[in-house]
C-alpha cells in the first residue's frame, strides 16, 4: 500500500488495531436486512429472537475466553466507559464504607481523569508511584491502604512502556484486605494470559480494538461470587443487568466476542511472531548512537518497545519519517506540548521522555518492516544527530 | 497532519560544517540552551554587505528545525538591508506555523537581528 508517496510501516499496534477479517465478516452479518439486524431485546419476533440468541453465544464466547460467567460479563462502548463504570461505580455504591480510593500515577487518562473527577465529590484519592521499571509493587499498594479504602485500580500491561504490573500479588492483597480491585486490562488481552476463574480480581476493563477487533467495544467484567456491586452511569432500559442501559449493539458484541476468542486461539503464535520482530528490532534501536530503553528489559510485553533519543527530539524524528507510524512519548495536540506523565514517573526528565518514541508490534508486522524501520530511522537519528553538531 | 511546506523545510535540512571561530566575513549567534532542548545556533558569511552563505546547528523538534531551513534559504544571497525584512510573522506565515510553535519563527529573528547588531 502506497499513500502519499510513501509504502507506510505500521508500528502503532497499541494503539490500535486493525479488524481481524474473520471478525469483520462475523460483525457485517449482524448489520443488514439479509443479516442479524434485529434487536436482541425485541421479544416479539423471530429477528430479535435471533438477534437475542446472537448476543448470548457471543457473551459465552467472550466470557469462556477470559475465564468468567456470562453473567459476569456487562458489554460497553470500549475501555474508557469499562473504566467509569467501574471505578465511579463502586465508588459511589461503596461511599458509605469509606470515601479512599487508590490508583497508580501511570494509569491511563480514562483512569486518572475518572478518579480526579471523584476527587471533585469529595473521595479522597492516593497515587501510587511505580519503581523506575514503571512497575507498580503489592507493597507499595499495602503502604496506601487506609481503614478508609474501598477499592484499588491498577492497569495491568501500561500503555506507553509495556510494563506487566504484578496483578496476582495486588489481588492477593486486596481479597485479603476486603477491598475491591479493579483492574484496565485494555492493553492485556493478546499479550498476557488472562484467566479470570484464577484471579481473584473484581472488576476488570477490555477493549476490543486492541486484539483486532472493532473501535466503540468494550467489556467490564464484575465478579459475581462475591458480587462487586455499582451504580450504573446512566439509566434508560434493564439491558446488561441494569448496569449499561441501551440498546445492545450486536455486531459490536460479535466483534468483541471473535476478537477475543481468536487471541486466546492464536496467544502461542501471535506472543512467538512478536518476540521474534522484537529480538531484531529492539537490538538494532539499542546499537544506535545515544539510543536507550525506557522501562524494563524483563517485565514487559515484547509487544512494546519505548526508547529515548537521547538529545535528540521525538517530534523531529516523527515529522522526518512520515513512513513509519509510532506513537511519541509526549501528548503533543493543537494547544499544548506535554510530556508524557508515565515516562516522567519512572524518573525521565522532561527533555528525556521528549526524546522517546513507542513502538508497538503487532500480529501483521513483518521482518521486512523492521528491518526498513530500522535502516530509515538510523539514518534519520545519524542526520539530526549531524544537525544538533552530537 | 503536518503542512507539507513545513515538511520540505524539514527533509531539506542539511548540517553543513560550521566555520571556525575567527574565520574573516562569519558572524556567529547562539539563541536558546542546549539543556533546554531548544538550541540554534546559526552562522551567517557576509561580505559586501550582502549575506553569502547560511550554516547552522539547531536542537529542537521539527517545527524549530524547519524554521531555521525556511531562514537560511530566505536569507542566503540577500543584501543586508533586504534581510532586515525578516520578521516573525512572515516566517509563521510562510509556514503557517500553529500558535504554540510561534516561538520557533522568534528565535530565528532574534538570532539574525543579533547577528545584524554585529555586522553593521
Amino acid at each position: 500500500m502506497v499513500v502519499n508517496g510513501f509504502d507506510p510501516i505500521y508500528l502503532d499496534y497499541m494503539a490500535t488495531t486493525p479488524v481481524d477479517e474473520s471478525v469483520a465478516e462475523e460483525m457485517m452479518r449482524c448489520l443488514t436486512m439479509e443479516g442479524n439486524f434485529g434487536n436482541p431485546s425485541s421479544a416479539t419476533h423471530l429477528y430479535g429472537w435471533r438477534a437475542q440468541n446472537t448476543v448470548k453465544e457471543a457473551r459465552e464466547l467472550f466470557a469462556a475466553s477470559i475465564g468468567a460467567t456470562a453473567r459476569e460479563v456487562i458489554f460497553t462502548s470500549g475501555a474508557t466507559e469499562a473504566n467509569n463504570l467501574a471505578i465511579q461505580g463502586a465508588a459511589r455504591f461503596y461511599a458509605k464504607k469509606g470515601r479512599h480510593l487508590i490508583t497508580t500515577t501511570i494509569e491511563h487518562k480514562a483512569v486518572l481523569d475518572v478518579f480526579h473527577s471523584l476527587e471533585k465529590e469529595g473521595f479522597s484519592v492516593t497515587l501510587v508511584q511505580p519503581n523506575s521499571d514503571g512497575i507498580i509493587s503489592a507493597d507499595a499498594i499495602a503502604a496506601a491502604i487506609t481503614p478508609q479504602t474501598t477499592l484499588v485500580s491498577t492497569m495491568w500491561v501500561n500503555n506507553e512502556i509495556g510494563a506487566i504490573q504484578p496483578i496476582a500479588d495486588i489481588a492477593a492483597l486486596t481479597q485479603q484486605r476486603g477491598i475491591l480491585f479493579h483492574v484496565d486490562a485494555a492493553q492485556a488481552m493478546g499479550k498476557v494470559a488472562v484467566d479470570l476463574s484464577q484471579l481473584p480480581v473484581d472488576l476488570m476493563s477490555f477493549s476490543a480494538h486492541k486484539v483486532y477487533g472493532p473501535k466503540g467495544s468494550g467489556a467490564l467484567f464484575v465478579r459475581d461470587k462475591p458480587r462487586a456491586r455499582l451504580i450504573p452511569l446512566f439509566y434508560g432500559g434493564e439491558q446488561e443487568q441494569g448496569l449499561r442501559a441501551g440498546t445492545l449493539a450486536t455486531h459490536q458484541i460479535v466483534g468483541i466476542a471473535a476478537a477475543f476468542h481468536r487471541a486466546k486461539l492464536h496467544a502461542v503464535d501471535d506472543l512467538n511472531h512478536i518476540r521474534r520482530l522484537n529480538a531484531i528490532f529492539l537490538p538494532g534501536l539499542l546499537a544506535l548512537d545515544g539510543v536507550t530503553l525506557n522501562g524494563s528489559f524483563e517485565q514487559r510485553v515484547p509487544h512494546n518497545i519505548n526508547v529515548c533519543f537521547q538529545g535528540l527530539n521525538a517530534e523531529a524524528l516523527l515529522m522526518s519519517l512520515p513512513q513509519i507510524a509510532v506513537s511519541a512519548g509526549s501528548a503533543c495536540n493543537s494547544a499544548e506540548e506535554e510530556s508524557s506523565h508515565v515516562l516522567k514517573a519512572i524518573g525521565l526528565s522532561d527533555l528525556q521522555a521528549r526524546a522517546s518514541l513507542r513502538f508497538s508490534l503487532g500480529r501483521y508486522t513483518t521482518e521486512q518492516d523492521i528491518k526498513r524501520a530500522l535502516e530509515v530511522i538510523s539514518l534519520e537519528v545519524k542526520r539530526e544527530r549531524d544537525l544538533a553538531g552530537k | 497532519m503536518y503542512n507539507e511546506q513545513l515538511l520540505a523545510y524539514l527533509h531539506k535540512a542539511v548540517a553543513k560544517p560550521v566555520w571556525p571561530e575567527g574565520t574573516p566575513g562569519v558572524f556567529s549567534v547562539e539563541v536558546g540552551t542546549k539543556e533546554s532542548g531548544v538550541w540554534i545556533k546559526l552562522c551567517l558569511y557576509i561580505k559586501d554587505n550582502t549575506i553569502h552563505e547560511v550554516r547552522y546547528r539547531v536542537i529542537g523538534g521539527g517545527y524549530l528545525i524547519a524554521t531555521v531551513e525556511w531562514a537560511n534559504e530566505f536569507l542566503t544571497g540577500k543584501s543586508l538591508s533586504a534581510a532586515e525584512a525578516l520578521n516573525a510573522k512572515g516566517i509563521v506565515d510562510a509556514l503557517a506555523l500553529p500558535p504554540q510553535r510561534f516561538y520557533c519563527a522568534q528565535m530565528v529573528v532574534d538570532a539574525v537581528m543579533k547577528i545584524m547588531r554585529q555586522a553593521i
